[in-house]
């Protein structure tokens, strides 16, 4: 039987010394390749402190550790300094165990672009775990990790969370420091919880939330614990976006209208509601975050750490090989486009152009929420699809439509498994709130959680 | 014949505690990257947050430079790849800098006033230090992140020393507002000279020439004097489109001239855009008001010395000039001395002793509170003038600085007693009888002379203006 | 959108990245059809919201900080000489 990380909130010393043994034993396999050290063959990192284990997103410094953001880029960096979710996790009980695999540079939804290797899912091998967490996603489901962290800028956390069959929370921007967080896009990023079930999200969420100083763009309001409000009995008005739900498979289809009927016998108003064209919000959050990331992305020089090439005959040739050589085909690609869109005569066309498209998404679902509690939505139009499908980068972007405009309007979301597809594969949904009201996606949630009963085997079983 | 129109960039550094967008310390001289942190070496997943500081003294130039304060102001990136620059782009703003719009008020080749407008003052950071070998490069960033304001005028210079004019006053300002050093040298105010030609009379503006980072005024002076001519001579030779192209050159403080840097690609494209890591800076309220307060500025000093003073607008404008002097001038006033006594002992008299023994007012082992003494001395006439003068070579060449110490062990106390003078003026005239008939005959000058053996009879003790009044008395 | 090889030259200098012969092509048509598909939103015109994008920055205040810094960042890092990054000369 699993442990969850509420069960081991109550852990003794001793329980928990044999819990951290028992992650470490079970992990030295090499099944699924979530964590970054199960890839590269060596034991798990960990700190000389007892507490409760937490894997790490590959983004995410830790001090000491070795942080590569799936990238040859960042070869050989480590870490000087603790990213600030982490001195919270350590204040609150909570310890870093496990690096976990990613997509490089968090630029991807198949964590298969990592230097270090393919994660798998565990539902099945020949599936991606989704991206760019794939790696946390993987563990958790796995019953490798109790708990892990991720970052979210486009659905990161809620699309693997859902192709692997976990929770996957990703907080109203603000909530969660970024500060130690490799950014991708600033306006965008969040470092969220992928847990086994929604009580879990909640306590580690508490976690890690809270404002930062060191974060500029950090909300200064009053945070109350989620996990103490936790009520599964509220009920609420839920909007549909019928429209959405009509573009997904059949059998993930299916199990979202299932859950709809659930939830409305159990006493929610369900309510039909339209957003916009998604392919707006997908073209302004390509704009942004690949304008963001290049920039962002121009420290890694090759000059004060990670991968240089070797012998440049000169300054320009450091630059240019060090960055060809060591950012793999996506990042580049991503890096092209960003600095195309800030461009002298682009820039208004595209990256400002983006910028009211985010401030129209924003009125617009602030309208909505004035006639609904939350609103429900798929994660992706598809269960996790195999391998080297053959699709075009466009292609690629175009699976991030449910998940991409609530990163761009800055609010909560949440990805829950519902069941399971003919193949097996975990089927999911979205629940989304307005900004800092993520406690009625809790409370739904685990409301949720109860009504379709499901838990996939595989965390079912385990000795952790 | 044509005229120049020259525009100035000056970046001056701030002298906050600690950089602009970290906490590290902005001092310098220490071991290479030792004041740096993940924000300012650019780690990943390092952000920045703004110095409270840096703000307060770019609001404290605008009020002094009577310029606008822009409440909401936004820091943009600067995308540029270079070593020094640890993040790949330099936070500076473009849209909406803190400061807009402001003048201020130099002296022209003429001497009568003229007003430079300032467009704008914005904050931005600073980059780091590289130290170039045979065959490889060094970085130190100790530097990176330390708050520069870049002070931007309107092409409004038409000549050098109007430039000089307006550097000297800026540095003045920047120092009197405690905000900066404002020290070439050191390189915490570098100038950036943007110099074009055209016709005399004419009003249209022609390609400029940018000339960088330049430390030293006598070197603009210079460099403006050979791009005159470089660009006069390319004017009246037909290749002014190729000879003068908007470009950046380097002053060589050898051959005294200026050279293009030539580089492999096309100007950069910079693809500013506002720092999402950083939100809009709203200024509150109270910071506005506080940045109202600023200590007096040259300007107003010069017009109170010569109103309340009664100083003349040359010594007026002396004492102003360093701003250790001009501390040193109001300390002294203070503590009792009379304004043109002050002027007199601190900088005819100390500094010119000074600059004598080639040290300064800084390094001077005679401090304020000795001349203070001094001068309180001179004053109540408990000492001649030409006796504070001899005090005042003893303090250069001697430890002890207790003045009436001093006096007593020279002997220089100065004799007010009238008796005594008339004593001694009585056995003069006894002995001198036909001076006194010279004088009765029109010959003024024996005053003097009788004064002068009075002092040379009291080994200058004498009081010598009551000595004269006396004598002039007795010879009536 | 047709992005000609031109300026796919200018990005790649600009971002300091080069790209060989048949991968300029490939970047040319994902870059063409990525910028295709967003000129659905050239024509869309939305109205002036006044929803704020976000709140303002808090300011620091001026006094210094010692931040926690693990030296393995430094004693991993081959290319550093007397304490400072080295770099093969800067033209």
């Amino acid at each position: 039987m699993r442990t969850t990380l509420e069960q081991s909130l109550k852990l003794s010393k001793e329980e928990l010394k044999e819990l951290n043994v028992s992650i470490d034993k079970k992990s030295s396999s090499t099944s699924f390749g979530g964590y970054v050290e199960q890839l590269k063959k060596i034991p798990l990192k960990k700190l000389d402190r007892l507490g409760i284990p937490i894997a790490i997103k590959d983004n995410i410094n830790v001090s000491s550790w070795e942080m590569n953001c799936g990238s040859k880029m960042l070869d050989g960096y480590i870490s000087p300094y603790n990213a600030t979710v982490i001195n919270n996790l350590k204040k609150n009980g909570f310890v870093p165990f496990g690096v976990t695999n990613m997509d490089e540079l968090a630029m991807g939804s198949t964590t298969d672009t990592s230097i270090h290797g393919r994660t798998t899912n565990p539902h099945n091998v020949e599936c991606v775990p989704g991206g760019s967490s794939g790696g946390s996603a993987s563990v958790v489901a796995s019953g490798h990790a109790i708990a892990a962290l991720g970052s979210d800028t486009g659905g990161s956390i809620r699309q693997p969370a859902a192709f692997c069959g976990v929770v996957g929370f990703k907080p109203s921007y603000g909530h969660v420091s970024r500060y130690g967080l490799s950014a991708y896009s600033s306006s965008l990023d969040q470092i969220g919880p992928i847990t086994q079930n929604v009580t879990d999200a909640a306590i580690l969420y508490d976690a890690i939330k809270g404002y930062d100083d060191l974060d500029s763009t950090s909300c200064n309001i009053e945070f109350k614990s989620t996990y103490k409000n936790l009520n599964k009995t509220e009920k609420y008005t839920i909007g549909i976006v019928k429209e959405y739900v009509e573009q997904c498979e059949p059998d993930l289809k299916e199990d979202i209208y299932k859950s709809i009927e659930k939830l409305k016998s159990d006493g929610h108003t369900i309510k039909e509601i339209e957003l916009f064209d998604t392919k707006i919000a997908i073209s302004s959050y390509y704009i942004m975050a690949t304008a963001e990331a290049s920039s962002n992305l121009a420290r890694l020089d090759g000059v004060r750490y990670g991968y240089r090439y070797d012998n440049p005959k000169d300054l320009e040739e450091m630059y240019v090989k060090s960055r060809s050589v060591g950012f793999g085909k996506e990042v580049k690609r991503r890096i092209m486009l960003g600095t195309f869109v800030l461009s002298s005569g682009y820039y208004d066309a595209y990256y400002k152009k983006s910028k009211e498209i985010q401030k129209y998404v924003k009125s617009k679902f602030k309208e909505t929420f004035n006639s609904c509690d939350l609103i429900l939505m798929p994660v992706a139009p598809t269960t996790a699809f195999k391998f080297d499908t053959e699709l075009s980068p466009l292609e690629m972007y175009l699976n991030d439509i449910f998940t991409i405009s609530i990163n761009i309007a800055g609010l909560p979301g949440m990805s829950i498994p519902i069941g399971k597809d003919s193949n097996g594969l975990p089927t999911a949904l979205q629940f989304i709130s307005k900004e800092q009201d993520e406690q009625k996606i809790f409370n739904c949630g685990l409301n949720l959680e109860e009504l379709v009963n499901y838990q996939s085997d595989i965390i079912n079983e385990g000795d952790i | 014949m044509f005229e120049l129109v020259i525009g100035l960039e000056v970046h001056a550094q701030l002298n906050t505690k600690t950089k602009l967008f970290c906490s590290c310390l902005t001092s310098y001289g220490s071991v290479p990257n030792k004041h740096t942190c993940p924000v300012c070496l650019g780690l990943p997943g390092a952000l920045p947050k703004v110095n409270k500081a840096a703000v307060s003294k770019a609001l404290k130039l605008a009020t002094a430079i009577d310029a606008t304060k822009n409440n909401n102001s936004i820091f943009e990136r600067k995308n540029y790849f270079y070593p020094d620059s640890p993040v790949g782009y330099q936070i500076s703003q473009l849209e909406r800098p803190i400061v807009e719009f402001g003048e201020i008020k130099i002296k022209d080749k003429e001497n009568s006033d003229k007003i430079i407008r300032i467009n704008r003052a914005h904050l931005e950071v600073d980059a780091g230090k590289s130290t170039h070998f045979n065959g490889y490069s060094l970085i130190d960033l100790n530097r990176a992140g330390t708050p520069l304001l870049e002070i931007v005028t309107e092409p409004d210079f038409s000549n050098s020393t109007e430039v000089g004019n307006y550097l000297k006053k800026l540095q003045s300002i920047v120092r009197y507002l405690d905000i900066g050093n404002a020290n070439m040298e050191e390189g915490s105010f570098r100038c950036d000279v943007n110099i074009s030609i055209r016709p005399l009379g004419s009003k249209e503006l022609f390609t400029r020439v940018e000339i960088k980072n330049m430390n030293s005024i006598k070197f603009i002076e210079k460099a403006i004097a050979y791009e005159f001519d470089r660009q006069v001579e390319a004017w009246e030779d037909n290749t002014y489109e190729t000879q003068v192209r908007q470009e950046t050159r380097l002053f060589n403080t050898d051959t005294l001239q200026t050279k293009s840097m030539r580089s492999k690609e096309d100007a950069n494209d910079y693809r500013y855009f506002p720092d999402p890591d950083l939100l809009e800076i709203t200024i509150p309220r109270n910071m506005i008001e506080e940045s109202n307060v600023i200590p007096e500025m040259p300007d107003k000093k010069v017009e109170r010395y010569t109103n309340e003073y009664k100083l003349n607008k040359e010594e007026a404008e002396r004492i102003v000039q360093d701003i250790t002097l001009n501390t040193s001038f109001e300390y002294l006033i203070e503590q009792g001395a009379k304004p043109k006594t002050a002027l007199t002992w601190l900088v005819v008299e100390l500094v010119g002793r000074l600059n004598k023994r080639h040290t300064n007012i800084k390094d001077s082992s005679i401090t304020m509170e000795t001349l203070s003494a001094l001068i309180s001395n001179i004053e109540s006439k408990n000492i001649s003038s030409s006796s504070g003068k001899v005090i005042l070579d003893y303090l250069f060449d001697n430890e002890d600085r207790d003045i009436e110490v001093i006096i007593k062990k020279l002997n220089l106390k100065q004799i007010n007693n009238d008796d005594l003078i008339i004593d001694i003026l009585n056995d003069l005239i006894k002995s001198n009888p036909d001076m006194v008939n010279e004088y009765k005959a029109g010959k003024k000058k024996v005053i003097g002379s009788f004064v002068g053996q009075i002092m040379k009879k009291t080994n200058g003790q004498a009081n010598p203006q009551r000595a004269s009044e006396l004598v002039l008395e007795k010879l009536k | 959108m047709n992005i000609e090889d031109i300026t796919i030259k200018k990005l790649a200098t600009l971002s300091k990245l080069e790209f060989k012969e048949d991968e300029v092509q490939e970047i040319k048509n994902n870059l063409g059809e990525i910028l295709t598909f967003m000129e659905n939103m050239k024509d869309i015109s939305f109205e002036d919201t006044t929803t704020p994008i976000s709140n303002s920055s808090v300011l620091r205040e001026d006094i210094h900080i010692q931040k926690e810094f693990d030296d393995a960042f430094y004693e991993n890092n081959k290319n550093i000489e007397n304490n400072q990054f080295k770099l093969p000369t800067v033209l």
